[in-house]
C-alpha cells in the first residue's frame, strides 16, 4: 500500500514513482526542476480553481476583491509553469506507433508492413497532456487579450465566458491526467 | 399617467392644450391675459393687475395636473414616498455667523431635514429659496397662521411660473423673480419676469389692511405699493397678447436653476469650461428630461422607471439611449444617434460596480475635491450674488461614493453643520430663529471673512453657545459639524463624538456635465482609477466645518465606498506589476504555441512520410 488511511501521510514511494525517481542514479537538475515546476503548476492550479470557481459557483458573484488579487498573482506563475512543463514534457509525450493498437494496425494495413506488437503504454496520459497544452492557450489568451484595449464589451463577455469554460475543462482534464500519471508510475 | 388618470376621474375634462393633435409645428400663443379673479386684463384696468398663470395658462392646460409635476410636488402630502425618486440636491440653509449649513427638503430624502424641523415656515422658506423655485407647491399652500393668512391677501400666492421654463422671449428675466419673492410680491412675481411687464413696489412694506384690489396710497410716501405696468404695444387690437411660448424648453431656461461651477483653481470662468457633450452634439436638456402634461420630468437615472410612471423613463437614461431598453419589444438603442459604447479593454465587472457617470460625468477628479457652486445653493444668476469661491454653502465634488443602487458614482457633498436638540439618539435641528438669537449673540465676536466663508469657531465658542442653548431645548443641546457631534460633558467641558451618524454628509449624484468618451476615466490606462494615488479611491474629501480644529482635515474617497481601504491600496499596487503579468502570460502563450506547432509539424511529417511510403 502506498497510501495511508490518513490523507496527510503519503508514502514517499508514491512521489518517487510518480516522478520517476526510483533510479536515483539518473537524478539530475532537470529532473528536480521538472518536479518543482510540476508541483508549482499544481499548487497554482489549485489556487486558481478555488479563487476562480468559488465566487462564481458558490456565491454567484463575479470574481473580485482579495480572491481576484490572489487569482491574478498566481495566474502568471501558472502560465510560466505551463510553458516550462510543455517544453520539458513534450519530448516524453510524443506519440509512437505502438501507443494505440488500432492506429498501429491501420498503419500496418496501409503500408503493408508488420511491426512488432510491443506496446509503449501511457497513451491516455500523453493524449491528456497535449489536450492540457492545447487548452492552456485559450485559457491564458482569453484573459490576457481582454486586458488590452482591443476588444469591446461584447468580446469581453465572450472572453470571460470562454475563460470560465476552458478553465473548467482544464481542471477536469488536468485531474484526469494527474490520476493517469500517478497510476502509470505506480504500475511501473 | 396614473396621476393624470385619477385627476381625470374626479371629473375634470381634457383641455385644449392637454393633448397634442399630432402636429409637430410650433403652437402660437396669442391669448388674453387673465388675472387671478378670472377677468381678462386690459391696460386700461384700474388697478392693473398681474396676469395669473393659473388662469391664463390654465385656460387651456390643466393646472391641477401640472401642479403635481416633479418641479412642483415636493410638498404634496399625498405623494407616495417613492415618487420623490432618488435623493437629489436639497435646499441648503447656510449662515456663517451661527455656523449653520443644513440640507433641507420637503422631500423625504435621507439626510435632509424638513423646513419645519429647521424652523422655517413655508413663507420664510419661500423668501429664502423662492428665487430659484418655479412656483406652485409650497407657494400655493395656504398657511394656518392667521397673520400669514392676512399677509397672503396682500402678497397673493406663488403660482406656478410657467414662463420660467417656457418663455422663449430673450427679454425674459428670471433673476427678477427672486427680487419679487423677497419683496413678497408673490402675486406679481411671474409677470415681473416677462418681457412685457414691469413690477414696482413691495407687498412686504404694506400694512395688513392694504387691499391690492382697491389700493390706497400708503401713509408713508417712501413706501411703494406693489403695482404692474404693461409695456405699450403688449396688447393687440382684440386685447390678446402674443407670448413666445416654447413647448420644448430652451437650455438656457434650465440653466437658471441647474448651473454648476467647479472651482478647480481660484475662480473658474465660464469661457474656460465646456458644456455637456450632449448639448454640444445638438441635444437639448428636454430631449432626455421629458414630460407630458403631468410635468413629471424624468431625471434620467438608471432605475427611475421604478419610481416614475412614464413610458420614457427607461429609454431616457444613459443605458436607454446608448444601449437600448432591454425590455423594449422593438430596438431602442441609438436614440438621437447615441453611439453604442465599445468600452475596449474594460472588464464587464466595472458595469456592476460603477455607474456610467463614475467615468463620464462631472469634472475630472483631482487630488482633492473642488468647492462647487450650484445655482440653487449659491443664488447664481441673481442680483448681488457673492462671487467668492469660498461663499457658503460649501458644496464639494466630485465625491466618488456608493449610490442608492450600490454602484460607485460621483456625488456632490455637504457636511451638515447645525445646532440641535438631542433626545436619546434623535438629533433634531433647533429652529433657525432661536439659533440666530442665541448662538448669533455668542458668536458675535467671531471674525467672519469677507469672502462669505466660515469664521473660525473655537471649542470655547461652541461650549459657550451650547450653554446658551441649554435653556431652549427639551433634550440636550448639541452641535453637529464636520461629521462630529459636540456636546457638553458632565464636567461642563466640550465632548466630541467623531463620525456621529447625525454628522454624516449629505450627498447627491452628479449627472452632468457629461464628458466625451475621450475624456472618460480610464481612457489613458487602468491607473486612471487603479493607481495608489488615483482620485477615485484615494482622492481627499475635505472635511468642511467652521470648527477651527477641523481645518485641513480630509478623508479618503474610499471611506464613502463599500470597499476595504487596504484592499483598494493593494489592488492599486498590483497594477505596477500588471504589464509584467501580461508579458509573462504572452511569452508563455508563445512558448506553448511554438511547442504545439513544432510537435504538430512533426506529427504532420510522420503522416506525410507514411503516405509517401517513407516511414
Amino acid at each position: 500500500m502506498l497510501w495511508d488511511c490518513s490523507p496527510v501521510r503519503i508514502d514517499v514511494s508514491l512521489v518517487e514513482s510518480v516522478f520517476d525517481m526510483s533510479e536515483k542514479a539518473k537524478w539530475n537538475v532537470l529532473d528536480i526542476l521538472r518536479i518543482l515546476v510540476y508541483l508549482a503548476a499544481l499548487a497554482c492550479c489549485a489556487v486558481l480553481s478555488i479563487t476562480g470557481f468559488y465566487p462564481v459557483l458558490i456565491k454567484g458573484e463575479h470574481l473580485s476583491g482579495y480572491p481576484m488579487m490572489l487569482h491574478a498573482t498566481c495566474a502568471p506563475v501558472f502560465a510560466a509553469c505551463m510553458a516550462a512543463l510543455c517544453v520539458m514534457w513534450a519530448g516524453r509525450c510524443c506519440f509512437k506507433r505502438g501507443d494505440c493498437p488500432v492506429v498501429r494496425r491501420l498503419v500496418d494495413w496501409l503500408t503493408g508492413t508488420k511491426e512488432s506488437d510491443e506496446q509503449t503504454g501511457g497513451t491516455a496520459q500523453k493524449l491528456f497532456f497535449w489536450v492540457l497544452v492545447a487548452l492552456s492557450l485559450p485559457l491564458i489568451l482569453s484573459i490576457v487579450l481582454s486586458m488590452f484595449p482591443i476588444f469591446g464589451t461584447g468580446w469581453q463577455e465572450y472572453f470571460l465566458a470562454m475563460h470560465r469554460y476552458v478553465a473548467a475543462a482544464f481542471v477536469i482534464v488536468g485531474a484526469v491526467h494527474m490520476l493517469l500519471l500517478a497510476r502509470m508510475r505506480v504500475k511501473s | 399617467m396614473v396621476v393624470a388618470f385619477f385627476a381625470r376621474a374626479e371629473g375634470e375634462e381634457k383641455k385644449l392644450g392637454d393633448e397634442s393633435d399630432g402636429s409637430r409645428a410650433h403652437a402660437v400663443h396669442v391669448i388674453p391675459l387673465i388675472n387671478e379673479e378670472g377677468e381678462k386684463i386690459s391696460p386700461d384696468d384700474d388697478p392693473v393687475l398681474p396676469f395669473s398663470t393659473k388662469e391664463t395658462c390654465g385656460d387651456c392646460h390643466s393646472y391641477s395636473i401640472i401642479s403635481r409635476g416633479f418641479h412642483f410636488n415636493a410638498a404634496l402630502a399625498d405623494l407616495a414616498p417613492e415618487a420623490h425618486g432618488r435623493a437629489g440636491q436639497p435646499w441648503i440653509l447656510a449662515d456663517a455667523r451661527t455656523g449653520l449649513q443644513i440640507p433641507i427638503s420637503y422631500r423625504p430624502w435621507p439626510g435632509a431635514f424638513t423646513p419645519e424641523q429647521a424652523g422655517l415656515s413655508p413663507k420664510l422658506f419661500l423668501k429664502i429659496f423662492g428665487r430659484h423655485m418655479p412656483g406652485g407647491g409650497v407657494g400655493e399652500v395656504p398657511s394656518e397662521d392667521p397673520d400669514e393668512i392676512m399677509r397672503a391677501m396682500i402678497s397673493g400666492y406663488l403660482e406656478i411660473n410657467c414662463l420660467a421654463c417656457h418663455d422663449g422671449h430673450p427679454g425674459h428675466n428670471q433673476a427678477e423673480y427672486g427680487g419679487q419673492v423677497m419683496r413678497e410680491n408673490f402675486r406679481w412675481a411671474a409677470a415681473a419676469t416677462s418681457s412685457f411687464a414691469t413690477v414696482t413696489g413691495s407687498a412686504k412694506d404694506m400694512p395688513d389692511t392694504y387691499d391690492p384690489m382697491m389700493p390706497e396710497a400708503p401713509e408713508d410716501p417712501k413706501l411703494v405699493p406693489p403695482g404692474i405696468t404693461y409695456k405699450a404695444g403688449t396688447f393687440g387690437d382684440d386685447g390678446s397678447v402674443q407670448l413666445d411660448i416654447k413647448r420644448e424648453v430652451p437650455n438656457y431656461r434650465c440653466y437658471f436653476c441647474h448651473s454648476n461651477m467647479y472651482i478647480e483653481s481660484g475662480h473658474t470662468e465660464k469661457w474656460t469650461t465646456d458644456e455637456d457633450i450632449h448639448l454640444k452634439a445638438g441635444l437639448t436638456c428636454v430631449d432626455c428630461h421629458r414630460n407630458g402634461i403631468g410635468h413629471n420630468t424624468g431625471r434620467g437615472y438608471d432605475g427611475e422607471s421604478e419610481a416614475l410612471d412614464s413610458p420614457m423613463a427607461a429609454k431616457s437614461s444613459c443605458k436607454g439611449c446608448h444601449l437600448g431598453d432591454e425590455s423594449s419589444e422593438s430596438p431602442s438603442a441609438g436614440r438621437f444617434r447615441a453611439p453604442v459604447p465599445e468600452h475596449r479593454g474594460l472588464p464587464p465587472v466595472h458595469f456592476e460596480k460603477l455607474s456610467c457617470t463614475a467615468c463620464h460625468s462631472g469634472p475630472w477628479p483631482g487630488d482633492k475635491t473642488y468647492l462647487t457652486k450650484t445655482s440653487r445653493a449659491h443664488r447664481l444668476g441673481t442680483v448681488g450674488v457673492n462671487k467668492s469661491p469660498d461663499a457658503l454653502p460649501h458644496v464639494l465634488s466630485p465625491v466618488f461614493a456608493e449610490g442608492e443602487d450600490g454602484k460607485i458614482a460621483p456625488h456632490k457633498l455637504i457636511w451638515p453643520a447645525f445646532w440641535a436638540d438631542m433626545q436619546d439618539a434623535n438629533v433634531v435641528p433647533i429652529g433657525f430663529d432661536t439659533v440666530r438669537a442665541t448662538v448669533g449673540k455668542v458668536m458675535a465676536k467671531v471674525e467672519l471673512p469677507a469672502s462669505g466663508g466660515w469664521g473660525k469657531m473655537s471649542r470655547e465658542n461652541i461650549t459657550a453657545a451650547l450653554k446658551a442653548l441649554a435653556g431652549s431645548v427639551s433634550g440636550k443641546a448639541v452641535y453637529v459639524s464636520g461629521g462630529s457631534l459636540y456636546s457638553l460633558s458632565e464636567s461642563g467641558g466640550l465632548a466630541e463624538q467623531k463620525d456621529h451618524p447625525a454628522g454624516k454628509p449629505y450627498m447627491w449624484p452628479i449627472g452632468h456635465d457629461v464628458r466625451p468618451a475621450a475624456q472618460a476615466l480610464g481612457i489613458r490606462y487602468c491607473t486612471d482609477c487603479h493607481a495608489t494615488d488615483a482620485p477615485l479611491f484615494f482622492g481627499g474629501v475635505a472635511v468642511d466645518s467652521p470648527v477651527d480644529a477641523n481645518e485641513g482635515r480630509v478623508v479618503k474617497m474610499v471611506e464613502f465606498q463599500d470597499v476595504d481601504a487596504t484592499y483598494a491600496k493593494l489592488f492599486a499596487m498590483s497594477f505596477v506589476f500588471r504589464p509584467m503579468l501580461k508579458i509573462v502570460a504572452l511569452l508563455s502563450c508563445a512558448v506553448l504555441g511554438l511547442v504545439l506547432l513544432l510537435y504538430g509539424l512533426r506529427a504532420l511529417k510522420c503522416v506525410v512520410g507514411l503516405f509517401s511510403g517513407q516511414d
